[in-house]
């Protein structure tokens, strides 16, 4: 798999280096320009994402935003040590995705970054696909991981929600709610005897507890 | 209103008096001159004609008396009634005819004289009521009258070179038709009274409209800005009173300015300074997770870890403090996005510690009217303390949830939790999140203060209790805002 190329623009040469370091560790390929410059319309960055710091010299970050929105559609998480709520607001009108306030941990900005990266959840008509799950909606089908799974309708269901969203933990309320009969008796206990069933049939690892909330899919 | 309603009473409490005081005086000089009148005018006509038959040319004459005894007759008028009457021949003595500029009620009647003879007929006992006129020579003496009464009488005595009498009595009035007066009758009065009032109450006018204007304007001081517009006037008290406010508005609004200025000064300090901390301790950040990953295994390195991050969560209280003080921004808040940030944010240093930290939102923005900055503050110092408060094993999770118009954040963690006092003053302070202003700002002082002063501000309520199982769980309620 190709490293994700990540653009870097942060004029701070030791927090610069970092982001880079940080995101190479993580599988991108980053590349690092310590200036701001002008972006040409017919000239935009052939990238998946772009780290943009507002405090730039020569040409400031608000700047460089706007020139890129004009040209294209990539991805911009913006850095800022201003925790300025106008220029956040700001930020987002010019068409940001996301807005990071210094200090942070390179934790934090991978985790971001993945967030906007994230592959959107294939659906083709009646077929979704996540990860190594593949569920027919019009027939029922659930394949794992190459083997097939015969689910109950619950269950089915179970999975489906959780597949839509991958990666986001679902609440126990949330699941009961969607998921289960009011007037059988469907609470959370029942949701985690369905949980439990599900698990032994597609296999381990794919669905995680979370604590406090409920149940996830995990990111492969 | 008020103000004229004074003013036209106090005028007419000082006019009355004086009024009637000159009424009275009026009255008497009337008396008085009228008195002198006859008496002069009937000793002039008497001298000159060396007779009292003289004094028929004054008015009507009535032959008083003679040596025998006859009591005087009096001058019955064309109706019969005693005293005074038009002549029977229509021309009479100027007296008759109504005077120029002042037209009385009455018309003025002519004088009657009555003559006496000699002393044989005292005038005392012909008529009780007459003045005594003293035997010292005084030529004539007037009768004693009221104020307001019209009638006039004197008793004069006959130069001694006269033969046909020896006393004249003179009865006229006082009705300015004759004898002209002093002032005007009293329904003559009124008009300039009235005027005078009038006049007192119009040009008050202007003056309680000034007034008016400058309480309005006073009024309206602290919604203009402390500005007071323009008042046209004289420079007479007034204008003293209005210059006097404009020297206070603008005192107030330099003040006001000043702290403003200070405030702003404090913040763009705060933004400065936070600037040239926040990096450096990023990078820091950065060195200090590249060594865990070094030394996943070490305390010290966590526990570095952990200062960092406190340090960064106080530069982040201290900045919301000073925007809270002074300004902060009314936008739509995606709630979805902010949980997701905040727990982003702690989850590094909550992995370090060995605290599994789980967030879970709806499948779509949230959003709340407020600050994004505050609002991320606010979250972010509840997390903290979830993680903070915890141990190796242990767990924190953040849950959004929003449903008819209304959101539910919900942060849980399964560390130690507060006593019950402790619980119980947490649920006050978020009653009394006002109270908590004057305290130090320690470490998780801070935080919470933000938090609950944030919340206030939003009108979002928070409620503190124990887990089901253990910890505490911290639920934040607000209203949801249309896009």
């Amino acid at each position: 798999m190709t490293a994700e190329p990540i653009l870097v623009v942060e004029d701070d040469v030791e927090l610069g280096q970092q982001l880079c370091a940080t995101l190479e560790k993580a599988g991108y390929a980053p590349r690092w320009w310590r200036e701001g410059h002008t972006i040409h319309p017919d000239q935009p960055p052939d990238v998946a994402l772009v780290v943009l710091d507002l405090m730039m010299p020569r040409v400031s970050g608000f700047t460089m935003l706007a020139q890129l929105r004009a040209c294209s559609d990539v991805p911009v998480l913006v850095l800022s040590a201003r925790d300025d709520a106008s220029d956040k607001v700001k930020a987002l009108q010019l068409g940001a995705d996301d807005y990071m306030t210094k200090p942070f941990w390179p934790e934090e900005l991978l985790e971001r970054v993945r967030a906007r990266l994230r592959r959107p959840v294939l659906q083709r008509a009646e077929i979704l696909e996540v990860g190594g799950i593949r569920l027919d909606l019009a027939t029922r089908d659930v394949v794992v991981n190459g083997q097939p799974c015969d689910l109950t309708r619950v269950e089915f269901e179970f999975l489906l929600a959780l597949a839509r969203r991958p990666g986001a933990a679902l609440t126990r309320q949330w699941l009961v709610h969607h998921l289960l009969d009011p007037d059988r008796e469907g609470n959370e206990r029942t949701l985690d005897v369905h949980a439990s069933r599900l698990r032994k049939k597609i296999g381990p690892g794919l669905i995680e507890t979370v604590w406090g909330i409920g149940y996830r899919l995990a990111a492969s | 209103m008020k103000l004229r309603a004074r003013l036209a009473a106090t005028t007419l409490g000082v006019l009355t008096p004086a009024v009637f005081g000159l009424l009275v005086w009026d009255g008497y000089a009337r008396h008085e001159a009228a008195a002198a009148t006859l008496a002069h005018m009937t000793l002039d006509r008497v001298t000159f004609h060396n007779a009292c038959a003289g004094a028929q040319h004054l008015g009507r004459h009535v032959r008083g008396p003679l040596d025998d005894g006859t009591p005087p007759l009096l001058a019955r008028g064309a109706s019969g009634e005693p005293g005074f009457g038009p002549p029977p021949n229509g021309d009479g003595p100027p007296g008759d005819r109504p005077p120029g500029p002042f037209k009385p009620f009455g018309r003025a009647a002519p004088p009657v004289v009555f003559t006496y003879a000699a002393d044989s007929t005292p005038l005392a006992e012909a008529s009780p009521a007459l003045p005594f006129l003293p035997p010292d020579g005084t030529p004539w003496q007037a009768a004693p009258a009221s104020w307001w009464q019209e009638e006039v009488v004197i008793v004069a005595r006959a130069p001694a070179t006269v033969t046909d009498c020896r006393y004249l009595l003179v009865r006229g009035s006082t009705v300015p038709g004759f004898l002209g007066s002093i002032l005007p009758q009293p329904h003559v009065w009124a008009t300039p009274i009235a005027a005078v009032l009038a006049i007192v109450l119009l040009a008050m006018q202007p003056v309680v409209r000034r007034i008016r204007r400058l309480a309005d304007a006073a009024r309206a001081l602290p919604s203009t800005g402390w500005r007071l517009p323009p008042q046209p006037g004289p420079a007479d008290e007034l204008g003293d009173l209005a210059h006097a406010l404009h020297t206070a508005a603008d005192a107030v609004r330099a003040e006001m300015a000043a702290q403003t200025a200070q405030a702003d000064a404090l913040r763009a300090f705060v933004a400065d300074t936070g600037h040239d901390v926040m990096i450096p301790l990023t990078v820091l950040q950065g060195h200090l997770a590249a060594l865990r990953d070094e030394h996943p295994a070490s305390d010290r390195v966590t526990s570095a870890m952990q200062e960092a991050h406190y340090l960064g969560g106080i530069l982040r209280n201290l900045a919301a403090a000073a925007r809270l003080e002074t300004s902060h921004r009314t936008d739509p808040v995606d709630l979805t996005e902010l949980v997701t940030r905040v727990a982003a944010r702690h989850r590094p240093v909550a992995a370090a510690a060995g605290v599994e930290l789980g967030h879970a939102v709806p499948d779509g923005p949230v959003f709340i009217a407020g600050d994004v900055t505050l609002l991320e503050q606010a979250v972010s110092n509840v997390v903290y303390n979830a993680v903070r408060h915890n141990r190796p094993g242990g767990h924190a999770a953040v849950t959004l949830d929003a449903h008819a118009g209304r959101f539910t954040l919900t942060v849980l963690d399964d560390g130690p939790g507060v006593s019950p006092d402790a619980l119980a003053r947490l649920g006050e302070r978020g009653f009394r999140a006002d109270e908590t202003r004057s305290r130090g700002t320690t470490g998780e002082g801070i935080g919470l203060d933000i938090t609950l002063r944030v919340a206030r501000l939003h009108g979002i309520e928070v409620t503190f209790s124990a887990g089901d199982e253990a910890g505490l769980q911290v639920v934040m309620r607000g209203g949801v805002a249309a896009r």
